[in-house]
Parts: C-alpha cells; structure tokens; sequence
C-alpha cells in the first residue's frame, strides 16, 4: 500500500477539472477514489436544469483521473492522456448528494499504453463500468 | 497449425471489430501495413496483447517482443506454438 495522501496533489488536473476529492487506496496496479457530488456543481446549471444529472463524460473523466493516479503515482511530472473509450454501460444516474466510489486496476500495460478495467459506485451499487486505455508521456 | 492460425485470426476479428472474414485475412499479411496490410494502430496491438493473453494464455509485457511477435498472424502463431512447446 503506497502512502495515499501525496497522489492527489501529483494530479495535474486542477480546478474547474478536478473530478477527484481524495484518493482511498493504491497500490502497485491499482486504485480507489472519491467524487463527492455536490449540487453547486457548476455542470448541473445546464444537465439539466430541471433534473440535475452528472454528466456520463464526466464520470469516464473522473475514471480516467484516478487510473492516471495509478499509473503515475510516484512520477510527479508525467501527464497521462485517454487513448481509448472502450465498452462503457452507465447503469443508473448519479445524482446531487451522491458520493461515487471509483476504481481503476491495470489489466495490462505495454508501455506507453496502459488498460484499466473502471468501475463507479454509488454505495454498493455500480452507476457505470468498463475499460478505458491511457497513453503516457515519456 | 491451421487450427491456431483459424483461432488467432477470429480472436483478431472479434477483439478488433473488424468486417471482414478470416479467410480474407493473408497468413502473411502485415498487421500494420496501411497499404496491403490491415492498418492496425498501436491501440489495436494492446488489445491484441490482452486477446493473446486471455484466450491462449499468452503473457506479453515487453514492448520489443509485442514488435517481434505482432507482424503477421504467421509471427503470432509460431510464437504461441513456441511457447506451447517450451512449457
């Protein structure tokens, strides 16, 4: 288990495209992230304005961040960029108030291309899953 | 020998998508060749990689290797038949 509150900051997202509040766990191949979801969410103005919904772009962004995280944990300066989208289902709405629970594993890097299997929860059930490949820098 | 070259070629085209037949596709055929080739990218590559790996148990995590084996569904079956003889 790596020491989990350094991997935030290497993120080099920030605001207004941060789509990660904490990191919970990391290790070699793996993480596990937090999105709390709040209804100030500048997004939620216009999707949609009478029923608010967090974006499913922004999920597999959100996604993307924490498996760029277990890509690069240790490795400050290395920007990771999607390469692909691959057979991603939503499975319920996440909502104002929801705090989603994400999860990256590697199933297999072949440098400087990495595949993760992701998942989304929401308390215990899954609001979206599927794989997405990053490409990293260097 | 057939039968791995009729596997890897299914594998390939189920994993990639692609609309053609298995019999279209040459033994010898460049994989990456945009002109008689089938113009795969590097993405295709990895998700061929994750297809060896999971539907002949084939583990490739060298990049060089990926580029000596992934040239034509030929490389790709002597180097499973390779593998299946040195276990």
């Amino acid at each position: 288990m790596v020491d989990v509150s350094n991997a935030l900051p290497n993120l080099p997202h920030s605001y207004p495209f941060r789509f990660l509040d904490k990191v919970l766990e990391l290790e070699e191949g793996r993480g596990v992230g937090i999105k709390n979801v709040t209804i100030n969410e500048p997004f939620f103005q216009g999707h949609f304005k009478e029923n608010p919904i967090m974006p499913g772009i922004l999920i597999i962004e959100a996604m993307a961040q924490i498996a760029g995280i277990v890509l690069h944990h240790n490795k400050k300066d290395k920007t990771a960029f999607i390469a692909r989208v691959k057979d991603i289902k939503f499975k319920n709405p996440v909502l104002p108030g929801d705090q989603l629970k994400i999860t990256a594993n590697i199933v297999l890097s072949l440098p400087p291309l990495t595949q993760f299997a992701v998942k989304a929860f929401v308390e215990d059930d899954i609001v979206a899953e599927g794989e997405i490949v990053l490409a990293s820098e260097g | 020998m057939d039968d791995i070259k009729d596997k890897i070629k299914k594998m390939l085209l189920n994993r990639l998508k692609l609309k053609i037949a298995p019999h279209d596709i040459k033994d010898d055929a460049q994989l990456f060749a945009q002109e008689g080739g089938l113009g795969l990218d590097s993405i295709d590559a990895l998700e061929l990689v994750v297809g060896l790996q999971k539907e002949f148990g084939i583990v490739i995590t060298d990049k060089a290797i990926a580029e000596k084996v992934l040239i034509s569904i030929n490389t790709i079956a002597n180097f499973i038949k390779e593998k299946e003889t040195s276990s």
